[in-house]
């Protein structure tokens, strides 16, 4: 990391903005477990980290009396796996927290910060995606929400506009209630980026009312919708042609963790696993 | 540009000033001399630097020395005295789950934030807590005994009774 | 020697002796006693793997505030050697320079800064100029050896140290050949030969602690180095002919260090910040990064193992050929050596009788190989045990009674003893103990075998999951006989405690703990009651290092002579004070008893020779060399599921059983069985450098070259199975590295017992496994 780096730590929103404005290449910061070792790799190391771990509003997971859940910018991805209400109602969250990198380091990080960073492997997207979650930011034109399936553009790059700082994401209280299977393949079994997975949520309350999300098969984290229309009016009975459909929506490349056959192929076999395995439960 | 801060570390306040980069590991290992906490790579993925910060298990690594202001932090230094070695600790003894030691002194931590989360952790569940500390001597399997172990001598402790 | 009839500190389970400060995180390490106001130092690596450096100018560099020196090949003297950390004359070649006018892998070294901080060390780097002629890189061994390929060492003072075949201009570090025997008429005559080609990669020892060296000129115009090696004198001396000093001008010391499997057997940046730290005048501290460690440090050579075995309808091996293509990468370090490992550690364990064996290893411009644990017989192993498994099958019989039958046994001799040395002939040697029959015994029970093996109800596919089970035989060796050299020196103090002085390197092995064990049975004292300094070249006696698997066979012998010889000046100054006979007093709960069972503490007796009469200083001293290399023997079973629709390889059970001779410290032994294993089967699965066409490594990091962690560990059983080895110390031999041998060969032999195909590219990967289950 460059020296000339600045950090300052917000104690408001506003607060916040401003200490983005004042200088260029100014990153917000909540966990800091993405941004900090790549700022040290990279040439192009931001020049001020704006810490919103100090915004009391940003550290609370709250359940809004719409029954809607609000997850804060600066609620560790921890917190979030092991939140009872997380865990009874949102099931698939709980799954794709859990599965995020290692305890000391989901102690650290963020929910928010995870999609923020808009890898196309971050695990905690496919819940998210899945429970057609909002991300409500605020910029220097005003507040604003994102539908979830607006968020992610690229590898790396979201909807926020420069300088705008993602809140919390909500999850409505119509996406409560389902069941989750998560399938991931990695070289090792623990505490590693997901060479593919499948997230297969079923919502009761919810059209379509299954969800696949698919993480690391396109230059970004995303929703397989033929496959959800085909389960949908056909069930489990349509695990195959689900299958075929996911893996004609993934768009994988070939990297060091595995080629792009093997990924579009297993987005077929962990599909149709998963809705083997929630056909029976 | 120096950062005034405030930290506890191991019970004791710190007034520091530390540079806007500085990562805790380095303000704990540099500025205070706890070099209890080892770099093995610098980005969080072998949890030899782990701390507890507030009580819970983190890469100091990953962690700013600025974003330690006003809070808690606990260093294997922290832990045991010699003659008077912590539950984990002396279980690591026992089971010989330190062989060139130098992830036992993050293993060792992140067990710890385990058991104060959980004093009753599964097999399962201690493996998936430290699936984050690698060690390349042991093949782990004297340091899930050593956990184990330390999590019924904590309970026995914490109910006031030996085991 | 023979057998005591018990121990009483030998085979116990003794504390390891550094590992209470170990857990408190007590500064015992080099990064840990870094002093203030220290110099840092940075290496600038090269961008390309191949280019000739036609201009350099580090002057900007020199004049930032804060550099206090900057090196590179115009302002450091060209002194050809090796980074192996080996005897000398070193069988490695001469082919490196502390810095040179050519570049020859991504990584290599082209300059070295040292700064007030890490900041301006990195700036410095930055303001160096360098321009490059950039040449064709050579990364495939195969390649290299074509005429016309680009010559990777053409300068012309690249040479062997020692009469080996070494033709750089060929891109050849080293060859190796032996027969014994008639082998082409011996395949003829074969009713079956089987043959196969094995692929390894590139891999990584990954120690959690990088290399690190503290450099200090001292008061006396001395430099003292505070590094984490496993070769303290290999480094002295080598630094000292690096910089062109006498070895009395360099202080090695070895603090704990935070593990090394081979990749610390390199003097690797000891010169560098030896030569900082001169240039400066002041402490400079050297550490590799992660990613440095992966790309610049050292590796296993990766090879094309070719296997040819041939044998008779009735079960009778016939013979084999072995022929190894190593990549040794952009220098010859243990290029020869491992190579002829090879064959050494792996042909001896079956009773061929006509044997042809090869090795070439190549350079070429990829990160550079050295020694790893297992050092060459884990390639050659998963070659030799994959097609005893496939003869076997042939056979029709089973697998571990193929083994048992054709094992060498005790009392029996190996040609290739004699025939293959490191780079000369080898030794003549018998097997002075084997537990090898009943390391298969006790671990076929350990895994079911009986219930498991060609079970087709255990086999039943579950949905897309099928169940195999495997396992291998192997061997390593003790030491590298009539070379490795171990000195030890003990002394009694005043209050019966004794100091033990070693020149052998406790790498977190915990060979401190086995010595002062082996120390302390001799003298019939506790283990508390030996204090142990090791590896500091100024107070211990020299000792090769840790390699070679040698230092509780080698060095500890080492210490049993050094305490003998205390415990019998002991029982000269007892006998006088017990009015008995000096041949008849035994040392024990330290004390000397004389027969009646009157007796005296040692610390009288210490005090009496110091002060009282006849005044002297007890003291042992003994050295060691082995004429024999007696090999560890180990039996390893694998039990997995392969998951036929994604490839994926679970290792669910997992026995090794090993017979190390009497095991020391029975739980430190199962430590390095279990660490060596589970280090195999990452190996095996996982474990893999992967590179661009330009040479560079893309996952030169601890986020994409992965190594196994808690989740990944099967249900692992270590059984030793004691045997005594008449020419160890209290009947012990090896066990350090003999582990990582297995799981290779026991995971491809089961993954084959699981869905009938063989793989014979490692690592087994889930789209390698997947697109073998493909071709069928």
């Amino acid at each position: 990391m460059q020296e000339r780096l600045d950090y300052r730590k917000a104690h408001s929103v506003e607060e916040a903005l401003t200490l983005f404005q004042d200088l260029p290449r100014s990153r917000y910061m909540a966990g800091g477990t993405d941004l900090l070792p790549r700022a040290r790799g990279s040439g192009q190391a931001p020049s001020r980290l704006v810490d919103i771990k100090g915004i009391p509003e940003l550290s609370r997971i709250e359940e809004l009396p719409s029954g809607d859940l609000r997850i804060g910018a600066a609620v560790s991805v921890a917190a979030v796996a092991a939140h009872p209400t997380v865990r009874q109602r949102f099931s698939a969250l709980s799954l794709c927290a859990s599965a995020l990198g290692s305890y000391p380091l989901r102690n650290r990080a963020t929910v928010v910060g995870n999609i923020c960073n808009a890898s196309p492997c971050a695990d905690t997207a496919a819940a998210l995606l899945c429970l057609d979650a909002t991300v409500l930011c605020v910029g220097p034109a005003g507040p604003r929400r994102i539908p979830i399936h607006e968020f992610f553009v690229g590898p790396g790059q979201t909807s926020l506009a420069s300088g705008e700082l993602a809140l919390a994401v909500e999850i409505p209280a119509a996406s409560a209630g389902g069941r989750a299977e998560l399938g991931r393949l990695s070289r090792r079994q623990g505490v590693d980026i997901a060479t593919v997975a499948v997230l297969l949520s079923v919502l009761p309350q919810r059209s379509p009312r299954h969800r696949v999300a698919l993480l690391s098969v396109a230059p970004t984290p995303r929703r397989a919708s033929e496959a959800e229309t085909l389960l949908d009016q056909r069930g489990p009975s349509a695990a195959n042609a689900a299958a075929e459909a996911a893996m004609a929506a993934a768009r994988p490349i070939d990297d060091v963790r595995g080629t792009a056959a093997y990924r579009r192929e297993m987005v077929g076999v962990l599909l149709t696993r998963a809705v083997r395995a929630l056909g029976a439960a | 540009m120096a950062i005034p801060i405030r930290v506890k570390v191991n019970g004791q306040v710190e007034a520091l000033e530390v540079a806007p980069d500085e990562s805790l590991l380095s303000m704990l290992r540099e500025r205070l001399d706890l070099t209890g906490a080892k770099e093995g790579c610098n980005e969080g993925e072998c949890g030899a630097c782990v701390v507890l910060l507030d009580g819970k298990a983190v890469n100091a690594c990953l962690v700013l020395a600025a974003e330690a202001d006003g809070h808690e932090v606990t260093t294997i230094e922290g832990l045991g005295r010699p003659g008077a070695l912590h539950p984990l600790q002396k279980a690591f003894l026992a089971h010989q789950a330190v062989q060139c030691g130098f992830c036992t002194p993050g293993m060792i931590m992140t067990a710890l934030s385990l058991l104060l989360e959980n004093p009753a952790p599964t097999e399962e569940e201690v493996r998936t807590a430290i699936s984050g500390n690698l060690c390349r001597c042991t093949g782990y399997r004297q340091i899930l005994d050593a956990v184990q172990a330390a999590a019924q001598e904590m309970r026995a402790g914490a109910q006031g009774r030996r085991p | 020697m023979t057998k005591p009839k018990s121990f009483r500190v030998v085979g116990k389970p003794v504390a390891k002796k550094d590992a209470p400060a170990l857990a408190l995180g007590a500064p015992l390490f080099c990064a840990d006693r870094v002093p203030p106001r220290c110099l840092v130092g940075r290496i600038l690596g090269s961008p390309h793997a191949h280019a000739r450096i036609r201009a350099i100018d580090i002057s900007a560099a020199e004049k930032l505030p804060g550099v206090h020196a900057v090196l590179c090949h115009t302002n450091v003297p060209r002194v050809m050697r090796t980074t192996a950390g080996q005897g000398a004359p070193e069988p490695s070649p001469y082919d490196f320079t502390t810095f040179d006018a050519k570049v020859r892998f991504v990584g290599d070294r082209v300059a070295a800064v040292a700064a007030e901080t890490a900041a301006i060390a990195e700036e410095a780097l930055r303001a160096i100029r360098v321009e490059y002629e950039v040449l064709e890189p050579v990364l495939d061994p195969r390649q290299a050896m074509k005429s016309g390929a680009p010559v990777i060492h053409d300068e012309p003072d690249a040479h062997a140290v020692i009469p080996v075949p070494y033709e750089p201009q060929r891109n050849l570090a080293s060859h190796v050949d032996t027969m014994v025997g008639e082998p082409d008429r011996a395949f003829r005559e074969a009713d079956i030969v089987l043959e196969g080609e094995f692929v390894t990669p590139y891999a990584q020892h990954t120690p959690i602690e990088t290399h690190c060296c503290l450099a200090e000129p001292l008061l006396d115009g001395r430099l003292r180095l505070t590094t984490s090696t496993q070769v303290p004198f290999h480094a002295r001396r080598i630094v000292a002919q690096a910089l062109e000093l006498p070895v009395s001008r360099i202080h090695v010391v070895k603090p704990r260090i935070g593990g090394g499997f081979g990749a610390k057997q390199e003097v690797l940046i000891e010169d560098v910040a030896a030569l900082l730290a001169q240039r400066s005048g002041r402490p400079v501290y050297l550490e590799l990064s992660r990613r440095e460690e992966f790309v610049s440090s050292r590796t296993r050579h990766s090879m094309v193992v070719g296997l040819k075995i041939g044998a008779q309808k009735n079960g009778e091996l016939a013979a084999v050929d072995l022929r190894v293509l190593s990549n040794t990468g952009a220098y010859g370090s243990h290029a020869l050596t491992v190579s002829c490992n090879c064959g050494s550690k792996v042909l001896p364990l079956y009773r061929w009788p006509h044997i042809r064996f090869t090795a070439d290893a190549v350079y070429t411009n990829l990160p550079v190989a050295g020694a790893y644990r297992g050092y060459g017989a884990t390639q050659a192993a998963f070659a030799m045990e994959s097609l005893m498994d496939e003869l076997a099958r042939r056979l029709g019989c089973d697998p571990i009674e193929l083994r048992l039958r054709h094992a060498i046994r005790k009392g029996e001799t190996s040609p290739i003893f004699r025939a293959l040395g490191e780079g000369s002939e080898g030794v003549e040697q018998s097997i002075g103990s084997t537990g090898l029959e009943r390391c298969l015994k006790l671990g076929a029970r350990a895994i079911g075998w009986k219930k498991k093996w060609g079970n087709a109800r255990w086999h039943a596919p579950q949905g897309a999951l099928r169940r195999g089970i495997g396992m291998c035989a192997l061997m390593q060796g003790s030491s590298i006989p009539q070379v490795d050299m171990g000195g030890a020196f003990l002394k009694l103090n005043e209050d019966g405690s004794f100091n033990l002085l070693v020149g052998a390197t406790d790498l977190g092995t915990g060979s401190d703990t086995v010595l002062a064990q082996v120390a302390a049975e001799v003298l019939g004292v506790n283990v508390e009651q030996i204090v142990v300094t090791s590896s500091d070249t100024d107070l211990t006696p020299f000792d090769v290092g840790a390699y070679a698997s040698s230092t509780t066979y080698l060095s500890g012998m080492a210490v049993r002579k050094a305490a003998e010889n205390a415990a019998a000046q002991i029982r000269k100054v007892a006998a006088r004070l017990l009015s008995a006979k000096a041949s008849e007093i035994r040392l024990e709960n330290g004390s000397a008893v004389a027969p009646g069972g009157k007796s005296v503490t040692l610390a009288r007796v210490a005090c009496h020779s110091l002060y009282e009469h006849d005044q002297h200083q007890i003291a042992g001293f003994a050295s060691h060399i082995s004429e024999k290399s007696p090999p560890p023997f180990s039996a390893h079973f694998a039990e997995v599921v392969v998951d036929t629709e994604t490839g994926l390889v679970k290792v669910e059970k997992y026995v090794a059983a090993v017979d190390c001779g009497t095991a020391i410290n029975p739980q430190l032994a199962e430590g390095q069985t279990e660490g060596a294993v589970l280090n195999g089967i990452s190996y095996a699965l996982c474990e893999e450098y992967l590179f661009t066409e330009q040479g560079r490594m893309r996952n030169d990091s601890f986020r994409e070259y992965k190594i196994f962690c808690t989740r990944d560990v099967p249900q692992l059983t270590t059984i030793l199975v004691p045997t005594y080895e008449p020419t160890g110390p209290f009947g012990a031999k090896s066990v350090s590295e003999i582990g990582i041998n297995g799981p290779m060969p026991a995971i491809s032999n089961a993954i084959f017992d699981a869905v009938g195909v063989r793989l014979r590219q490692a690592p087994f990967t889930p789209e390698r496994v997947l697109e073998a289950l493909r071709r069928g």
